[in-house]
C-alpha cells in the first residue's frame, strides 16, 4: 500500500518546471513514498506524472527562498550538527500571515514623523536636531524591523529523515536548538483555532517526546495537518526500519 | 534674566547633543552585534542567503558608524 501524503509548498522545482509562488501542489518525499503520486494542475493524470516523476524521485525538491514557509525537500537547506546521510523532508517557519502585527508597526512607526512634525512645539526645535532626531528614529525603525524579520527567518523547523529540529534565536544574543529522534516521537497534536488560523490554514503542531525536552511546539506553521501527517508516516517508516533491523 | 536662560537653553542643547551621540554610540554597537548575530544564525542555518543577510547587516553598520559622524558634526 503506497504511503502518499499531500502538501502545499511555496516555490517546487520539479523537473525544471517552476511554479510560481503560492501555488497548491501534492508533492512526496522518495523515503515515504513507494510509488510517486503527483498531481498537475494542467489535467495531467496521476498517470502521466508517475511515468516522468517514477524515474526522478530524488529530483523532487524545492529550494527554499527568503520568504518560504513550507518547504518539502529543500536542497539549499543546512544546518549545524547536520550528519552526512541526514536527510531534510521540510522545512518549516511561522506562516506569512504572523508577520503583519509588527509590519502594521513598522508602517506606524514610518509615518509618524509626518504627523510629529505637525505639532506645533517642534517650532522651538533647532532644525539640526530635528534632522537628528528624524534619522535616528527611522534607525529605530530599522532595528525594530530587522530584529522581526531575523527573527522571523531564523526561527525554523526542520525534519529530516531522522529527527525533528526547532531552531530559534530568541533575542540578540540567545540561540535555542532542541532536537528529538523521530522514534522518541509520542505524540502529534495538531492546535488550529481562530478565525485568521482557520482562514490561512495554519496553526501549531505540538510533538512530545520521549526525550530531555517533552515537548517541541512547531508554532503557526502551515498547512499543520499535512505536517502532522509527514510526522506520522515517518514514525511508521522508522518503526518498519527497526522491525527489518536497517536503523542507522 | 534674558542671558541666564540663554545659558540654559544652551546647556540644554548641549546636554542633547551629548545624548543623541551617546545613542549613536550604542547603536553603533547594537549594529556590530547584528552582523555578529547574523554571522551565528549563518552558521546554525545555511540556506543560500546567507550573505545576502550578511551584506544587509553590514550595510546597517556602516549607515550607522555614517549618521554619527554625521550628527556629531551638524550638532
Amino acid at each position: 500500500m503506497p504511503v502518499v501524503y499531500n502538501a502545499k509548498k511555496d516555490d517546487v522545482d520539479l523537473k525544471s518546471q517552476k511554479k510560481p509562488f503560492g501555488v497548491q501542489e501534492e508533492a512526496t518525499t522518495d523515503k515515504l513514498i513507494k510509488k510517486d503520486n503527483i498531481s498537475g494542475e494542467n489535467g495531467k493524470t496521476h498517470k502521466d506524472l508517475d511515468l516522468k516523476t517514477t524515474k526522478s524521485k530524488d529530483n523532487v525538491t524545492s529550494r527554499a527562498g527568503l520568504f518560504s514557509t513550507y518547504c518539502i525537500n529543500p536542497r539549499n537547506v543546512n544546518f549545524y550538527h547536520k550528519d552526512s546521510h541526514e536527510k531534510i523532508i521540510l522545512l518549516l517557519r511561522r506562516h506569512l500571515i504572523t508577520n503583519v502585527p509588527w509590519a502594521v508597526i513598522a508602517f506606524c512607526m514610518l509615518i509618524a514623523p509626518f504627523f510629529f512634525s505637525l505639532l506645533n512645539f517642534t517650532e522651538m526645535i533647532p532644525w539640526e536636531f530635528k534632522t537628528v532626531f528624524v534619522i535616528v528614529w527611522y534607525m529605530i525603525t530599522i532595528a525594530f524591523v530587522l530584529e522581526e524579520f531575523l527573527g522571523w527567518l531564523y526561527h525554523v523547523n526542520i525534519i529530516t529523515d531522522e529527527r525533528i529540529m526547532e531552531i530559534d534565536f530568541v533575542n540578540l544574543i540567545y540561540r535555542e536548538i532542541t532536537d528529538a529522534n523521530i522514534d522518541q516521537i509520542q505524540d502529534v497534536t495538531v492546535e488550529m483555532g481562530g478565525i485568521w488560523r482557520t482562514i490561512f490554514k495554519f496553526g501549531d503542531v505540538v510533538i512530545q517526546t520521549a526525550g530531555e525536552v517533552p515537548k517541541i511546539r512547531f508554532e503557526a506553521v502551515p498547512d499543520p495537518d499535512s505536517v502532522a501527517k509527514i510526522l506520522r508516516d515517518l514514525r511508521v517508516e522508522e518503526e518498519q526500519e527497526k522491525l527489518e533491523g536497517r536503523v542507522r | 534674566m534674558i542671558e541666564s536662560f540663554d545659558i540654559f537653553k544652551t546647556t540644554l542643547w548641549d546636554m542633547a547633543k551629548v545624548v543623541v551621540l551617546l545613542f549613536l554610540g550604542m547603536y553603533i554597537i547594537f549594529a556590530g552585534v547584528v552582523i555578529k548575530q547574523v554571522a551565528n544564525m549563518n552558521e546554525t542555518l545555511d540556506f543560500g542567503l546567507g550573505y545576502a543577510i550578511k551584506l544587509v547587516a553590514i550595510f546597517h553598520f556602516c549607515f550607522a558608524v555614517f549618521v554619527f559622524v554625521f550628527s556629531f558634526l551638524i550638532l
